[in-house]
């Protein structure tokens, strides 16, 4: 007879989404609402592992009544998945990153998104990375905040105790914080007062992230948790040619990410001076060797 | 409440096994993990959870115990009897290919037939979980002593897009082991031509009672 048989096994995987998934999400459709997903047209002969999906996570600067798809992306995240193993990575863009941007010639990584719309911002942050991405979310500063609402509030686990006389006066405290909607938003949006300027602010917006994940997490297995959240970002989601089960496949595989498997990096580079303007000069080493690391099994090491 | 209750379909099922069975309260299950999407309430949900039929004799097939939970979007009652009908038509052929029928057996190559492929193959390796695979060899029989399933169902618009079982079985192996395990968790699938596909599970193995 085997020994006796005790030990719990869990197991919780995906089987692999690209495949499943045909987004067309032309550059020229109206503007959106709250959350807008665009299919990014790759280019030819990029290496692509099927298991891992990335998201370029944006959080537009658009003001209501502006086009959050030709605004400019004040947060930049490169979001990998790995369905297989449940692994997930995040590199964070800073903001003011100095980068070639095709047909428009040097500027803020930022700017791409006015420029050319999530195609070009893709595009962007593509050749920064040598990994592009396989869609395009862009988020406002209210469809995050919503976000942050409709799953009940996020704990950030802060490094720093910080704030802003015009964003949050009160500020936030050091060590585990909760916050909901615009108090999440705000705390991803700050810089001036922290340290590290960019780098710290694309950071906390890691940490946001992280307080999302874990919230979902938390939630799950709540009967109808999954498919309400489909439903509700579906009512606030501008998307063409995406088919609600699409959708739920993606919300499966963020649900299934594995919290031990989490990584995330800032992209690190140095403060410049161009034309009088404050920049943030990208290690461009460093942002390939990231891409590398990270593209065929969405791990990194900072 | 829709219920259904369905037969395991398999002829021979349970009948050469001596155990009692067995109804345990519903541990907890932690399921989990991560990142962002939007929420939702949850809240019409059936918790009851209250477990498989007591009372059936050792020799009879155990019926599933399968209702609608969260509903999140319009769904006729009509459609909803549907899709909980055809999905719990699914989850039944992989508890019956997976972890019932005759013993002993090494092959267990329908268990995951309404899988996808990449699900599939990863099914397979994690098979000591997700079916009897491992002990299959060495077991004379296998009695199912609970099947409750619950099915959450997306259906923006009246259109079925999507749904998560959340299940729990009772499997009582005698022979070269004799243990019973609770197997609980969540299968996620869609909808495909002819019905629905298992895209993804999160599934917990344990003996009864650890």
């Amino acid at each position: 007879m085997r020994p006796r048989f005790q030990q719990v096994m869990r197991t919780m995987l995906l089987g692999g989404l690209l495949g499943l998934m045909a987004l067309v999400v032309p550059d020229s459709t109206p503007a959106p609402t709250e959350y807008t997903l665009v299919k990014f047209e790759k280019t030819a002969g990029v290496d692509v592992d099927p298991d891992v999906v990335w998201i370029l996570a944006v959080g537009s600067d658009a003001r209501p009544r502006e086009n959050p798809l030709r605004s400019r992306g004040d947060a930049l995240q490169m979001i990998g998945m790995n369905t297989k193993t449940g692994a997930a990575t995040s590199i964070g863009i800073p903001r003011d990153s100095w980068v070639p941007i095709q047909g428009v010639g040097s500027n803020r990584v930022n700017a791409a998104l006015y420029f050319g719309g999530p195609q070009l911002l893709g595009r962007t942050v593509g050749n920064l990375l040598g990994v592009e991405p396989d869609y395009v979310l862009v988020a406002t500063f209210s469809g995050l905040a919503n976000l942050v609402t409709s799953i009940g509030g996020i704990t950030v686990d802060n490094p720093r105790a910080f704030a802003d006389e015009h964003l949050h006066p009160k500020g936030f405290k050091a060590g585990k914080v909760r916050v909901n909607g615009m108090k999440a938003v705000e705390f991803g949006r700050i810089r001036k007062s922290l340290p590290g300027g960019d780098f710290d602010r694309s950071a906390n917006q890691q940490l946001v992230l992280r307080g999302i994940r874990a919230r979902v997490a938390e939630r799950a297995s709540e009967p109808g948790f999954i498919e309400g959240g489909v439903l509700n970002v579906l009512k606030h989601l501008h998307t063409k040619g995406v088919s609600a089960a699409q959708l739920f496949r993606i919300a499966q595989a963020v649900a299934q990410v594995d919290p031990a498997k989490v990584t995330t990096c800032v992209l690190p580079g140095a403060i410049g001076n161009i034309g009088g303007a404050s920049v943030v000069i990208p290690n461009t080493a460093a942002a390939r060797r990231y891409g590398n690391d990270a593209r065929k099994d969405a791990t990194l090491r900072c | 409440m829709l219920r259904n209750r369905h037969s395991t379909g398999v002829p021979g099922v349970n009948r050469r096994v001596a155990h009692d069975v067995r109804t345990t309260p519903w541990a907890a299950l932690l399921l989990t993990l991560v990142l962002a999407l939007a929420g939702c309430s949850g809240g019409d949900a059936d918790k009851s959870e209250s477990g498989g039929p007591a009372g059936e004799t050792a020799s009879e097939p155990i019926a599933t115990d399968a209702q609608l939970g969260a509903v999140k979007g319009r769904l006729t009652d009509t459609a909803a009897a549907e899709v909980l009908a055809q999905v719990t038509e699914v989850v039944d052929r992989w508890f019956d290919n997976a972890y019932a029928g005759d013993y002993p057996r090494e092959k267990f190559d329908t268990a995951f037939a309404d899988f996808t492929k990449d699900a599939r193959g990863l099914a397979v390796q994690q098979a000591a979980i997700l079916s009897n695979t491992e002990v299959g060899a060495d077991l004379e029989a296998v009695e199912i002593t609970q099947r409750v399933v619950r099915v959450d169902v997306l259906a923006p618009k009246g259109k079925v897009a999507g749904a998560t079982v959340r299940f729990r079985l009772g499997v009582a192996m005698s022979g070269g082991v004799e243990r019973t395990d609770r197997v609980t968790g969540r299968l996620m699938l869609t909808p495909v031509a002819g019905g629905w596909q298992v895209f993804g599970f999160d599934v917990l193995r344990g003996e009864e009672g650890s």
